[in-house]
């Protein structure tokens, strides 16, 4: 393997700083959206730190077994949350070349989420109700083409780099941020769609209801409760930040430090927050402008951003080479 | 010089082992049933043996040839193990292996009668598919072929008391018949342009001969399409493929495995053999590739879409066969396109993903078919909608299903992700391609198989979700039993063959690259061969790079992260409660999914891959009854027209036949006169 720049103990602290900060950063993000998101609607706001209220409050909780179920029931969230922490290892947000990011390239990443998205179904396909079928099936549907659509995207992506290397992406598009790209603006939109759909967001999945008729996620995680609940929901913050931090690196990467000192890690990180907070608010004002689609539109909106990054793909070819 | 023998030798000694213990076991079961075991588990070391021959082959890529008296005159028993019948061979050897201890246990539920005809004839069918795959001259690799054929025949019409059996098998008889008619003409175009050195007759039809004859482009054409054709009327390719989905799932279970998981990649031998080896890299042309990638692509699509409405699990992964048939085609015609236009690398790396998803896919859907004869088993029934709860009435085979499942899915860090994974990375290399047509079709082969891998998961979930997930949907599910120690050893076999696959890539790339080297005389890059067994790195330097090791031992470190939280912040007591109901306690197996219910919205969205009949009751019928069928449209577009066709032909031809013996005298006559006139011209 390519010798990394940095030394071994250097590579440990980036390392456990970025899965440190993903983890505990997660739920905050998710108070943020909830923040923005209640005052846009003339809510009074529960504040930026309850969803850790509510994992905290979970993991104290006794945990209730359905009856009838496996115990593949009880290990899915432990294989969600593991596939989804990973994850945070190899995104390039801290610094361009965390050291492990050889491990796993950007289609991998795709292949984790999806391991995710399988595991979590059979979750809800163990506990043998209703709901939880409904959900497994559902979620599914929005994933087999959301998947190809992330897959597309990040390919567009690659094209600059000729590889499908996180930190060679980033490299590539950092050092050519002053041109104007319409493959990467295709892309861009493919991505906020993909962003929608696969964390379960309006108008897809309304994350704050629990109408047996539209729910999605929720309806997955059902029967899950306490300290299992609590690793399910705080998989799904994980990956919605790092859906947001991917989409970070490959469409605003400017300002992520190639170096590795305090005073460039302290700026790239302020930096960072700064997008992802911007990014949560553009979230909650979406959610509060759109109204939820109907169950059977929903291929049509990923099928849309399937093509979407397709064609982003192919201009790229027709115009930019 | 040493005592054991080499590999080719250690082959035939395979070969002409199976061969017997096929007849010997055949009468020695005849005599009493519990010779079948041992009898078995001989055939099965005979695998390992196969297995370890071709690994030795590969290893130090070898090639060799031996001639055994025999056969017709002029052209006695031709022996060949090259790098690529290596590599067929340790597949054929490593899943068989598999399937033979799994039998072990799961004949035994057989009929007495039925053992020791059913004994024969598989392994007569291993022993002809390696014969196929050691054959060095077209009449002794059509030999084997046809013997392949039949036996495989005998074996799907194992239970010929059904008539959908016997239906089935006499489609997959007309279709071998129509693929076999087609290799012999490709092996006829080939041998008929001998080179002039060479006396002509029955010599040319070595494979030696054939390789070395020098087709013009017309001809070379000619040869491809008609082995692209031939074989792809075995491996299942569209619009050839209408007999798979019917005949794989009606035979026992084991003979299932071998068929879908072992027979087709025979085909891809077949196609590869032609192609690559006899024809050469040198006479195929570019643009051939672009059918054969799309043509690949589309049969990957076509097939996971009709897998996904099957509720018999058996036909569900039949079809997905298909599917994965596709991909491996799609990888074939990248290798032709990326070789001949200029860019060996590229064209390397999917040829070598190619020969690494067969092995794959033989590894994993073995295991799924032994699964899924498992499942039927447990509940009696071949349709899933009587199945569920399985896994915790059989845990052991329920959790290697589910890794069996995980790793077809194409997940990391599963076998079947590296292949993928490969094939993309080789795609990718679309961007060096000159000309935005060939790249647009690169590039729509990658968004084709990253769809159907996607809807593969998809297909899984519902495959897994409702036979082993949930609670059981009938009697025989509810009282399922974990199955016999030799079917959990076999399937465990496989299932450790799927985590060499998936933890190893870069010994079995090693392996897959003498294969490269002997067909089209380019190796993979050699960074990606030396870089240690942990980093697999297939276009250096700037290449992405993947380690399935780390990766897995990095999921495991975080695993128990989750596990210790509610240590750290509270309690971690558990407490078994009824479902959430709405608040009412009812709860019936019929209240979950069904297999119907689950496909729906495929159905919904992509309802132009599917010829659809529904019937909506109506409000005031009686006895209402919503009735949906759903069909293959090459049988309505394609196939019953041709039947139809035939028949209106065979119809008019009776005519001729009046029963009137002077009648019949005229047309002697007549059929005299015309010849004598045409000979006189000629």
């Amino acid at each position: 393997m390519d010798v990394s720049p940095l030394s071994l103990r250097s590579g440990f602290f980036l390392e456990g700083a970025q899965l440190l900060l993903a983890l505990l950063g997660a739920p905050l993000l998710a108070g943020w959206i909830g923040l923005c998101r209640a005052l846009l609607s003339n809510r009074s706001p529960a504040g930026i730190l309850q969803p850790w209220r509510d994992l905290l409050r979970l993991f104290r909780k006794e945990t209730l077994l359905p009856e009838g179920t496996s115990f593949l029931f009880r290990a899915v969230p432990y294989l969600v949350f593991a596939a989804l922490a990973s994850s945070t290892l190899f995104i390039p947000f801290l610094g361009t070349d965390p050291p492990l990011a050889p491990v796993a390239d950007a289609v991998v990443l795709v292949g984790l989420f999806s391991l995710a998205r399988m595991m979590m179904a059979f979750g809800a396909m163990d506990a043998g109700t209703p709901f939880g079928d409904l959900g497994g099936r559902r979620e599914m549907m929005v994933g087999f083409l959301a998947e190809p659509a992330t897959l597309m995207i990040l390919f567009t992506a690659s094209l600059w780099s000729h590889s499908t290397s996180l930190p060679a992406i980033i490299h590539s598009l950092l050092d050519a941020s002053d041109k104007f790209h319409p493959s990467l603006l295709f892309a861009l939109l493919a991505f906020i769609l993909v962003f929608l759909a696969e964390n379960g967001r309006l108008p897809i999945d309304n994350p704050a209801t629990h109408l047996e008729l539209t729910m999605i996620h929720e309806a997955m995680i059902l029967e899950y409760s306490g300290p299992l609940l609590a690793m399910m929901e705080w998989a799904s913050q994980l990956k919605l930040i790092l859906y947001l931090l991917i989409g970070a690196d490959f469409f605003f990467p400017a300002g992520l430090p190639k170096v590795l000192s305090a005073g460039a890690l302290a700026g790239g990180l302020l930096l960072l927050s700064l997008k992802l907070l911007v990014a949560g608010g553009t979230l909650a004002v979406i959610e509060t402008l759109l109204a939820k689609l109907r169950i059977f539109r929903v291929p049509e909106f990923t099928a849309l951003a399937y093509l979407l990054a397709t064609m982003g793909f192919l201009i790229h070819f027709v115009l930019e080479v | 010089m040493t005592l054991l023998p080499d590999p080719l030798e250690t082959s035939l000694l395979v070969l002409m082992f199976w061969g017997m213990t096929a007849v010997l076991g055949f009468f020695l079961l005849r005599k009493s049933r519990t010779f079948l075991s041992p009898l078995l588990f001989l055939l099965a070391a005979g695998g390992v043996t196969l297995a370890f021959s071709g690994l030795g082959g590969l290893a130090a890529s070898t090639d060799l040839h031996r001639v055994v008296p025999g056969g017709l005159p002029g052209l006695p028993f031709h022996f060949r193990q090259d790098p690529l019948s290596s590599f067929f061979l340790l597949l054929l050897g490593g899943a068989g292996t598999g399937i033979l201890i799994f039998s072990a246990g799961y004949l035994r539920s057989l009929p007495t009668p039925r053992i020791p005809s059913f004994f024969l004839r598989t392994a007569l069918f291993l022993a002809s598919m390696e014969g196929v795959l050691l054959a060095d001259d077209a009449y002794l690799f059509m030999v084997f072929w046809e013997t392949m054929a039949l036996v495989s025949y005998a074996l799907v019409v194992t239970e010929n008391n059904r008539e959908e059996v016997r239906n089935a098998g006499y489609l997959y008889l007309l279709m071998a018949h129509f693929g076999s008619l087609l290799i012999l003409a490709a092996f006829f175009f080939l041998a008929s342009r001998e080179p002039s050195g060479l006396a002509p007759g029955l010599s040319a039809f070595t494979f030696e001969a054939m390789g070395k004859s020098d087709p013009t482009g017309g001809v070379a054409l000619l040869v491809f399409v008609c082995a692209l054709l031939g074989f792809g009327a075995k491996a299942g390719l569209i619009p050839l493929h209408v007999w798979l989905p019917e005949a794989h799932p009606v035979a026992p279970s084991p003979a299932s495995a071998i068929l879908s998981g072992i027979m087709l990649k025979t085909a891809v031998y077949g196609l590869l053999r032609v192609s690559f080896g006899l024809l050469g890299p040198g006479h195929l042309n570019y643009s051939w590739g672009v059918p054969v990638l799309l043509a690949g692509g589309f049969m990957a699509l076509f097939g996971i879409l009709h897998a996904l409405l099957q509720s018999d699990p058996k036909k569900l992964l039949a079809y997905s066969s298909i599917e994965n048939i596709g991909i491996i085609f799609l990888g074939i015609g990248l290798a032709i396109l990326y070789i001949r236009s200029g860019h060996p690398v590229a064209g390397e790396l999917a040829l070598g993903a190619s020969l690494y998803h067969a092995i794959n896919h033989a590894f994993f859907k073995s295991l799924l078919f032994l699964g899924a004869g498992t499942m039927i088993h447990a509940s009696g029934t071949n349709d899933l909608n009587t199945m569920g709860g399985l896994l915790r009435r059989m845990p052991f085979s329920g959790v290697l299903v589910l890794g069996g499942v995980l790793c077809i899915s194409g997940l990391p860090p599963g076998n079947g992700f590296v292949s993928e994974w490969l094939l993309l990375q080789a795609s990718l290399q679309a961007g060096t391609l000159s000309g935005t047509l060939l790249r647009s079709a690169v590039l729509l082969g990658a968004a084709l198989l990253v769809l159907a891998s996607a809807l593969a998961a998809m297909g899984f979930v519902k495959f897994y979700g409702i036979g082993y997930l949930g609670i059981p949907r009938s009697e025989g599910a509810q009282n399922a039993h974990e199955v016999s120690i030799p079917e959990r050893i076999g399937m465990a076999w496989l299932m450790a063959g799927c985590l060499l696959l998936a933890l190893l890539p870069v010994q079995m790339l090693r392996g897959i690259d003498t294969v490269l080297h002997s067909l089209t005389g380019t190796s993979l890059p050699t960074t990606t061969l030396s870089s240690g067994w942990l980093w697999l790195l297939p276009l250096p330097p700037q290449g992405a790079s993947y380690s399935p090791a780390l990766l897995l031992g990095l999921l495991g470190l975080l695993l128990p992260l989750g596990g210790l939280l509610p240590r750290v912040f509270g309690r971690s007591s558990f407490r078994k409660t009824p479902v959430w109901g709405c608040g009412y306690e009812i709860r019936t197996p019929r209240m979950q999914d069904s297999a119907g219910s689950f496909g729906q919205p495929i159905r919904h969205f992509f309802a132009n891959f599917f010829l659809m009949k529904r019937h909506l009751p109506d409000p005031s019928e009686k006895d209402p009854v919503f009735e949906l069928t759903v069909e293959d449209p090459h049988w309505a577009f394609l196939y019953r027209p041709a039947f139809r066709l035939f028949q209106g032909l065979a119809a008019l031809a009776e005519r001729v036949r009046t029963g009137r013996i002077s009648v019949y005298l005229v047309y002697s006559f007549g059929t005299l006169i015309l010849l004598l006139t045409v000979f006189r011209w000629m």
